[in-house]
């Protein structure tokens, strides 16, 4: 039988179903609307960047207007350029790179903390610039496009194809199809399965060109991300057309297809995710209490530690003497290890969540051979930069670049004494994008 | 009626089928429980452990000046409570632990989900889970042909024809699947509670919550065993009623809780953070400054203080004025941060109505929201344990600063310090749960649906009942 009248035959029985048109109205609209979710997620955290930045943009012009009126035997200078005066006024905050494809995958980022004050004694404890969490919401979930695709396009692949060829067994019109195709019958009802998953697909196919047009209106959008997006769908679509066809290949009753297809759907999306999971959880159960709780006293200790620990921390980076300029130099000192040691500690925090968190991972991987929808959805986040790989680097930059930042403040200060407009000007700036 | 429980129970457990799922529901709950009580052990050891060193960081801090104290703070963890066992709710998506400092009110921070990679998302398995998701569908397997089967096999004209009235015969039906699913509902919590006690997890469950708590899932067991047997009735066909059911499950587990909860959110946006802080810190600026000494509010309220105690200068002053500006700059601040802090809630809680009074259409919301809610890990408990928190900040702030003021010390004495076993008499942080009745009001909405859908469904059932036996 020829592709065109298989095509042809099964237009004229789709058609002639009006539920099939309502349904893809309805999936379209779902998938429109996931979508929607989105873009809404993607602009508030877009939006609350640019405020940040303009902030930090404003803080700078006051700083530096300051700094430009100060003489080199200004009695005020201390207030303004030791390097803890600077960073409280600097109040500087950064947000992490936003890829817009987190449009189609919220990912995790609805629970991450986007948002953060760069200060270099940044309160661990305080999230002054984290959205406000909805914890009702995030045990529900997004309503995003991947959660449509992994989730809704299965069941719709599953309405229009459950009953192929074992309806018409049931309905004895299965010998008109065997007649007509005759040796290729297995070609034909393979065309017939693959025309319904194209149909299946195409409420998907129309969001992803709406959410494509979308994309590349926004800034740091690039095609290959939206790209890769798509050959991680694909893949997941080929799946279950795979899966769908193996199950038709069984020569169930109407019945018994459905209920296999749904079954392997709880099982691919409910059932291994869920265990998967259930064991992640009690194998790396959150221990920041204790760590925090251990973290608390350490600023408090590290101020009251002996001038000779803070001096040896000054002493690593500047092994001279500093020299009295009025800038209070043992305070400066002081500071110095003070500041050290708290983010050597805050390091130390650091690294024992994410070192939980990258073996939680390493596990998780093990499990992608049975868990295919879990890889995917991580596959997804990879893209959309929505998952805990992109939440770990900006951790890892963010310290990086307090450091640098601290660094800038003090060896001005100590090296030429003072800390000039123009040495304001050439502090480290975030950039998100940067690797 | 009873003829006819007597008849569908035995025909439905010999079947070999209802038997597996039975099996390997039993399984599922004792190896939920198991891993459940295992998870809340540790949990309750690391929360104890955090609370006892910040306690004892607390009361060994040494001599410190108050207001430094206060500035150090305090920092309280979400506790956990026996029946977060059941049902863990929204507490690994709500932080983990709160720093309480002065002239500040933070948001809690550190949620588990936080510690968890994005696959997370899926969900994990919990009893409360299995009883909300597996429960219907194995609800839905024992009940999706049990009335079709007798119009499909025509045997409906020889039950008919024996006298019943068709009421009876669809109770009965119904109750054979119920009486099953109770078996199991019960069988499934009293695993949970042997191995909770067997593992000397300590903490008593509240006799009164796990009554209302088996209560919730008994009446939610109720709604889905008439409705499979109504629609098994209705359609008359185990092909249309097993789709149809199916697709009622995904509907109401799957795709409606998570519509809901994104409809609350676009419906109910919440204010970007930085224009929160901006204008929480201009109405701020309104106030007394504690910490700035060229504020023209202190130093109108030190005139004020020098006036009444009728000295010059502040240091002759029989009280310390430092610690009385710190505790006025408090006392306004707690008035602006509860105006914007309240705007916010309100903001969340109409985000979250829309799940609630979802809970109408939706027996598996209702049953969710009132499940997580009598297991005190809700959105609600949650919000009670940040206002005792923060009453409690405001209590340790007040009486630091106070005893800053009137312990001995005269302004500009940043030095000066209490005792240091003063600190270790000051009260710990207490959680004050609430009490079962507030959460049953705070809940009226989901028990009330299900009361609601358990008449609903008794009277579809009625309804088709009438003509059931006409052919």
């Amino acid at each position: 039988m020829h592709i065109s009248t298989i095509f042809f035959l099964e237009k004229k029985l789709l058609i002639r179903d009006k539920w099939i048109l309502v349904a893809l109205f309805l999936f379209t609209l779902t998938a429109l609307w996931s979508l929607h979710n989105g873009q809404q997620v993607y602009h508030y955290h877009a939006t609350a960047a640019d405020s940040l930045q303009a902030a930090n943009n404003a803080n700078f012009a006051n700083v530096k207007a300051e700094l430009d009126t100060l003489d080199f035997s200004h009695n005020g200078r201390a207030a303004v350029e030791t390097p803890f005066t600077l960073d409280y006024r600097l109040k500087p905050m950064v947000s992490r790179e936003l890829n817009p494809m987190m449009a189609f995958s919220i990912g995790q980022n609805d629970v991450l903390v986007l948002h953060k004050s760069a200060r270099i004694t940044q309160p661990v404890f305080s999230n002054d610039f984290d959205d406000f969490k909805n914890p009702e919401q995030l045990l529900a979930g997004s309503f995003d496009l991947s959660f449509y695709l992994l989730f809704l396009f299965p069941l719709l692949f599953l309405a229009l194809s459950y009953n192929l060829q074992s309806a018409e067994k049931e309905k004895g019109i299965w010998i008109n199809w065997q007649a007509a195709a005759s040796k290729g019958l297995l070609a034909a009802h393979t065309w017939r399965i693959t025309i319904r998953w194209v149909l299946s697909l195409a409420p998907f196919i129309i969001v992803s060109i709406v959410g494509l047009i979308w994309l590349s209106d926004q800034y740091n959008f690039m095609i290959v991300d939206w790209l890769k997006w798509q050959g991680y769908a694909l893949l997941y679509c080929l799946l279950w057309l795979i899966i769908v066809w193996l199950i038709h290949r069984l020569r169930l009753n109407s019945m018994l297809n459905g209920i296999t297809i749904l079954g392997v759907w709880i099982l691919l999306l409910i059932a291994i995710p869920g265990v998967v999971n259930t064991l992640s959880n009690s194998s790396y159960a959150d221990s920041s209490q204790i760590d925090i709780a251990n973290f608390r006293d350490i600023p408090e200790a590290s101020w009251e530690a002996p001038f000779e620990v803070h001096k040896n921390y000054f002493a690593k980076r500047y092994n001279k003497p500093l020299k009295d300029t009025g800038l209070y130099s043992e305070t400066i000192v002081k500071v110095y290890g003070y500041m050290m040691m708290t983010l050597e500690a805050e390091e130390v925090l650091h690294n024992n969540m994410t070192e939980a968190l990258l073996n939680r991972k390493q596990m998780e991987k093990v499990t992608f051979l049975i868990n295919p929808a879990a890889a995917i959805f991580r596959g997804f986040t990879q893209v959309a930069q929505s998952g805990q790989a992109h939440q770990i680097a900006f951790e890892q930059k963010l310290y990086a670049y307090r450091l640098q930042r601290f660094y800038h403040m003090n060896d001005n200060l100590v090296n030429a004494y003072r800390f000039k407009p123009d040495d304001l000007l050439a502090m480290p700036e975030w950039n998100p994008n940067e690797e | 009626m009873f003829f006819f429980l007597k008849i569908t129970l035995i025909q439905a457990l010999r079947q070999r089928y209802v038997q597996v799922i039975s099996l390997m529901l039993l399984l599922i709950f004792v190896l939920v429980s198991w891993n459940g009580t295992r998870v809340h052990k540790m949990r309750n050891a690391a929360y104890t452990e955090a609370t006892l060193t910040m306690r004892n960081a607390w009361s060994t801090q040494g001599a410190v000046n108050p207001h430094n104290s206060a500035h150090y703070g305090h920092i309280v963890f979400q506790p956990v409570t026996a029946m977060q066992v059941l049902d863990n709710g929204v507490q690994p998506y709500a932080g983990g632990m709160l720093r309480l400092e002065a002239h500040k009110q933070n948001e809690p921070a550190f949620s588990a989900a936080q510690q968890r990679t994005e696959l997370s998302r899926f969900g994990d398995f919990s009893l409360a889970w299995v009883l909300q998701v597996l429960m219907p569908l194995f609800i839905i397997l024992l009940g999706f042909n049990i009335v079709s089967a007798d119009f499909e096999n025509d045997t409906i004209k020889l039950i008919a024809a024996q006298g019943p009235h068709p009421f009876q015969y669809l109770l009965g039906k119904a109750l054979s699947i119920l009486l099953i699913a109770l078996i199991l509902l019960y069988a499934g919590v009293t695993i949970q509670f042997v191995i909770y006690y067997a593992a000397g997890s300590g903490v008593p469950m509240e006799a009164a919550h796990l009554v209302s708590w088996l209560g919730t899932y008994t009446l939610y067991v109720i709604v889905i065993s008439l409705l499979s047997v109504a629609l098994s009735a209705a359609l008359k066909n185990s092909t249309a009623s097993l789709s149809m059911q199916l697709a009622g499950w995904i509907l109401w587990m799957i795709i409606m809780p998570r519509v809901t909860a994104n409809l609350g959110a676009n419906m109910y946006p919440v204010e970007h953070r930085l224009a929160f802080n901006t204008t929480l810190a201009e109405d701020r600026k309104k106030g007394i400054d504690g910490h700035n000494p060229a504020d023209q509010r202190i130093k109108a309220f030190e005139d004020s203080l020098l006036t009444h105690y009728k000295v010059s200068k502040l240091d002759s002053l029989p009280v310390n004025a430092d610690g009385l500006i710190m505790q006025a700059d408090e006392n306004y601040s707690n008035l602006v941060y509860d105006n914007h802090f309240t705007r916010i809630r309100n903001t969340l809680d109409n985000q979250n109505k829309v799940s609630r009074y979802g809970a109408l259409l939706n027996p598996f919301l209702a049953a969710r929201n009132l499940s997580m809610g009598i297991a005190q890990s809700d959105y609600k408990h949650y919000l009670q344990l940040v206002y005792d928190a923060e009453q409690y900040r405001r209590y340790l702030v007040q009486t630091l600063n106070e005893k800053m003021a009137y312990g001995g010390s005269k302004a500009g004495e940043w030095d000066w310090a209490p005792d240091s076993t003063w600190y270790a008499s000051l009260p710990d942080f207490v959680y004050q749960k609430p009490t079962l009745k507030t959460t049953l009001y705070w809940y009226s909405t989901e028990w009330l649906s299900l009361c609601l859908w358990v008449c609903l469904a008794t009277a579809w059932l009625l309804w088709i009942g009438r003509n059931l036996f006409r052919f």
